[in-house]
């Protein structure tokens, strides 16, 4: 019988069921920290209110994630005829907002955080990459500032 | 005017698809596309290989095939070329030049090669027990000749491997949607393997005069079947060979005598 067929089988269903679970528990745990920091806002303006304001410091936030075999594969599939690649959205989703969670986290003192960038780029090997392997990383940054 | 910081309401940036809908849309339609091409091409190969004649395919693509190697000393060499050669006094002319090679090895096997190359495994001729059965393997072999059932083989594997290596190169999309491909190649292979089996047993009657012995071969392979798994093989189960030989058998009205000792007697 066709061992390859079965060992990518296996990979599947394990990579969709693993996968699903993790990619809804990571939810769950964003959505219920965005609430919980959401008197700390992030705003993408250069200009720093004089007077009322003093600066903490600079606030970084990254995170490096993979996606599981299914997506890959299903991406993989998207590249013959293209379109929206949904199986990476979640992936881009759930890195960046991760990255501004992790960012406000670093300085809960902060009551807002100025200038506020998010940076992509994708990690691994040359060797990884060329066999699809996805693995990102989110950097989100900015300046966090106090009332005084 | 105070602010009121609010998160926002619905996640814009993740599509609503179900993965698995994605998966079974886009799945199905490369196995499509591809198993089309295969169709496509594979009607190619046999319109081209019913016009190939027999000395072009014995200049060009006689040294498509592995070195056929033989010891001349071997036992089993002469008196398998003389039941060769007795098939071959009562077949119609295919035009080829026979080549009879004994490999060694354990498995119980025989192939047809390119350009007239007939090897017979040395463990199917040690384990024979009548001339006829030998009669038999060589007899489905040359109905492999007749059908030119080796040119088609060649042709539709050459067919998928381009296909997978040209689409998807050598990763794992192209592996499984190869695998499919080889499914419907095996599927194709059992048809042929029935049809040099009938082929094989017209001419072991012609040759000899009955059929007796023609099922013995496939009896003794009867204990490697694995039930459940003929779809996933290329040749079919030993069970159904034999009970499609003897309804032929049944159908023709063959008779069925005592069968020669094998190795013959001095």
């Amino acid at each position: 019988m066709n061992i390859d067929l079965i060992v990518f089988l296996t990979l599947l269903v394990a990579g969709y069921l693993v996968g699903s679970f993790i990619e809804r528990r990571h939810y769950q745990s964003i959505q219920k920290r965005e609430h919980e920091l959401i008197h700390q806002a992030t705003v993408p303006s250069e200009v720093i209110p004089t007077g009322q304001y003093e600066t903490l410091g600079l606030a970084i936030g990254t995170v490096v994630i993979s996606v599981d075999y299914f997506k890959r594969f299903l991406a993989g599939l998207r590249n013959l005829f293209g379109g929206r690649v949904g199986a990476y959205e979640t992936l881009i989703d759930r890195a960046r907002r991760e990255a501004v969670l992790r960012m406000k986290e670093s300085y809960p003192q902060a009551d807002m955080f100025l200038h506020v960038r998010v940076e992509t780029s994708a990690v691994g090997s040359q060797h990884l990459a060329r066999r699809g392997v996805a693995c990102l990383e989110v950097c989100a940054y900015g300046t966090a500032v106090r009332k005084k | 005017m105070s602010y009121v910081p609010k998160l926002p309401k619905e996640n814009v940036n993740v599509s609503k698809r179900h993965p698995l809908l994605d998966l079974a849309t886009l799945l199905g339609g490369a196995l499509a596309i591809l198993l089309g091409l295969y169709f496509l091409l594979g009607l190619a190969v046999d319109l081209t290989v019913d016009h190939l004649p027999a000395d072009f395919e014995a200049d060009h693509l006689a040294e498509l095939r592995f070195p056929m190697e033989t010891d001349p000393d071997d036992p089993f060499l002469d008196p398998t070329e003389d039941v060769l050669e007795r098939l071959l006094d009562h077949a119609d002319d295919m035009g080829y030049d026979f080549e009879l090679a004994v490999a060694p090895g354990n498995d119980i096997n025989a192939f047809a090669l390119p350009g007239g190359g007939i090897v017979i495994m040395r463990a199917l001729l040690s384990q024979a027990e009548s001339e006829n059965e030998v009669a038999m393997v060589l007899a489905h072999e040359l109905g492999h000749f007749a059908h030119r059932d080796h040119l088609r083989g060649l042709g539709r594997g050459l067919v998928i491997a381009s296909l997978s290596a040209l689409m998807f190169g050598d990763d794992t999309i192209g592996r499984v949607l190869g695998s499919t491909l080889n499914l419907a190649q095996l599927s194709y292979s059992r048809g042929q393997e029935t049809a040099a089996d009938i082929y094989g047993l017209q001419l072991l009657n012609k040759a000899y005069g009955h059929v007796g012995g023609s099922t013995a071969f496939f009896e003794r392979l009867l204990e490697k079947d694995i039930p459940g798994l003929a779809w996933a093989t290329s040749h079919p189960l030993s069970r159904k060979r034999i009970s499609t030989i003897q309804a032929h058998i049944g159908q023709r009205g063959y008779a069925q005598q005592a069968t020669l000792p094998w190795p013959p007697l001095e």
